[in-house]
């Protein structure tokens, strides 16, 4: 009996996952798209609903309406599976985000490792969007995109080490208990900056957005996708965005510590203040270009978190922990 | 039956069903697409048997970085064509190679003796990294120069090319 009860606990946990996924997508765009309005001194869409608060709903609503166009020329099967494979990800990675002692879908003792290791499906999902749509802009993208995530990968999981040193466990719990004083980035500004950095590369918002650049490439991988399909892009890319944020809060800014308020509104609160910084980057940087950006993360980002990480081993050891 | 009991068996039948299909193709696209699905079942049974760092460490090196990487290599050279493959000609001596390597498999898991599988373990992570920097040390340290050579081999042979 037991049995079905388990599997039925993990699909349920499975559907809210996918829910807040979609919740958090819809209200992310109307964020983003009130964020850039103000800081373009506009107001932004103030229309549907009161201040435009249900524009998201009615674009939904057009989206899923729309006529699903498939290239003549496109692979039937890597077509239909590029968008999942990105979008499935990103809702996987909801599965160990602590957003209160205990508000985890499931409490792994590797949970940052799987943090690390399951976005990175992501890749082959926009490889294969962009092959299968036969198509020189959505197949530059893909390739794009997967050459910026591989080489950005590897800084941020180095900067990630040294947040995995200073706690002694790859337990997300473990974590925030072990910042229960002193949040980490006091203690690891470079690595701080190094994930932040890199994390724009690997959820590929401007200034990194080189795989969607509209200027140059319509809008990479995705540009043959229309209705539900193309949606299912959009889920992942601020299924991504929220994860991403709710990891450098708990790596960094202490999770769900804080005085007086319970846990979960201080852990939203402060990831929160993440994707706002995330937004305002992406309304007032330009965009790099291919070459710098690879150029950057292997001439720089890469010899730096090395750095990072025989300092912080080097002064872990100084300090006798 | 426990629920670990009854995935175990479905991340069992996905993983074959995936290897064969892999095999089976002719379009190698989709083949590698496979493969990536046959390690990501693969590392559904690591974190079953109470592997999970491997389990990860599994989806985080294969899937992330080996199975990108296959189709990056594919992209690159073959980008306009995506006729399926022709039938090697060189079977016989594939077909010999495939059944040895399967033989020794099949002879070294009959005579092993598996350890019981204990309830979860604690962490598994520090015992690994003391085994790595421990008494495996040799063998990770060889590991790693293979791949260093591996590298550089492949630069030059790329350089060579050009030249």
């Amino acid at each position: 009996m037991s049995t079905w009860l388990t599997l039925g606990r993990g699909f349920v946990l499975g559907v809210v996952a996918f829910s807040m996924v979609g919740v958090i997508t819809a209200a992310f765009v109307l964020l983003e798209r009130k964020v850039s309005a103000r800081i373009q001194m506009r107001v932004g869409p103030t229309r549907t609903g009161p201040h435009g608060l249900l524009q998201t709903i009615a674009d939904l609503v057009k989206l899923v309406m729309k006529e699903d166009v498939r290239p003549e020329f496109a692979d039937p099967v890597a077509f239909r599976l590029g968008p999942m494979l990105t979008a499935v990800p990103a809702v996987l990675s909801f599965v160990v985000i602590p957003f209160g002692a205990p508000l985890v879908m499931r409490d792994l003792n590797v949970g940052i490792v799987y943090f690390l290791a399951v976005p990175g499906m992501t890749v082959v999902g926009l490889l294969l969007a962009g092959w299968a749509s036969y198509d020189n802009y959505s197949f530059l993208g893909g390739l794009r995109s997967s050459a910026q995530f591989i080489s950005y990968e590897i800084p941020r999981t180095l900067a990630v080490v040294t947040v995995v040193m200073l706690a002694g466990s790859l337990n997300t719990v473990d974590l925030l208990e072990a910042q229960k004083t002193v949040p980490y980035i006091l203690l690891l500004p470079l690595s701080f900056a190094i994930y932040m950095i890199t994390t724009l590369a690997e959820v590929n918002r401007v200034p990194f957005d080189i795989p969607e650049a509209e200027s140059e490439l319509v809008a990479g991988y995705h540009t043959e996708y229309s209705g539900f399909r193309w949606s299912l892009f959009f889920l992942a890319e601020y299924g991504a965005l929220f994860a991403a944020a709710a990891f450098a809060t708990l790596l960094f800014l202490g999770g769900g510590n804080g005085p007086v308020l319970p846990a979960v509104v201080w852990f939203v609160g402060k990831t929160l203040v993440v994707v706002f910084v995330f937004m305002w980057v992406r309304w007032t940087l330009p965009r790099f270009r291919a070459d710098q950006l690879m150029r950057l993360a292997w001439k720089v980002f890469l010899p730096a978190s090395l750095v990072n990480l025989v300092l912080a081993a080097l002064v872990m050891m100084a300090v006798g922990r | 039956m426990m629920a670990s009991d009854v995935l175990f068996v479905v991340f069992g039948v996905i993983a074959a069903a995936c290897a064969l299909y892999g095999v089976l193709t002719r379009y190698l696209l989709r083949s590698i697409v496979a493969l990536g699905a046959f390690l990501t079942a693969v590392a559904g049974e690591f974190y079953l048997l109470a592997a999970d760092f491997v389990a990860m460490v599994q989806i985080f090196v294969y899937v992330g970085g080996i199975v990108v990487l296959m189709l990056f290599a594919l992209m690159l050279s073959t980008s306009g064509e995506r006729q399926p493959l022709a039938g090697s000609d060189r079977r016989g001596l594939s077909a010999l190679l495939a059944y040895a390597l399967g033989g020794m498999l099949v002879w070294a898991s009959v005579g092993a003796k598996f350890p019981a599988v204990l309830d979860r373990l604690p962490a598994s992570v520090p015992y690994l990294g003391r085994a790595l920097l421990g008494e495996q040390l040799f063998a990770f340290e060889f590991l790693g120069v293979i791949l260093l050579a591996a590298v550089v081999t492949a630069l030059a042979l790329v350089r060579s090319e050009r030249l």
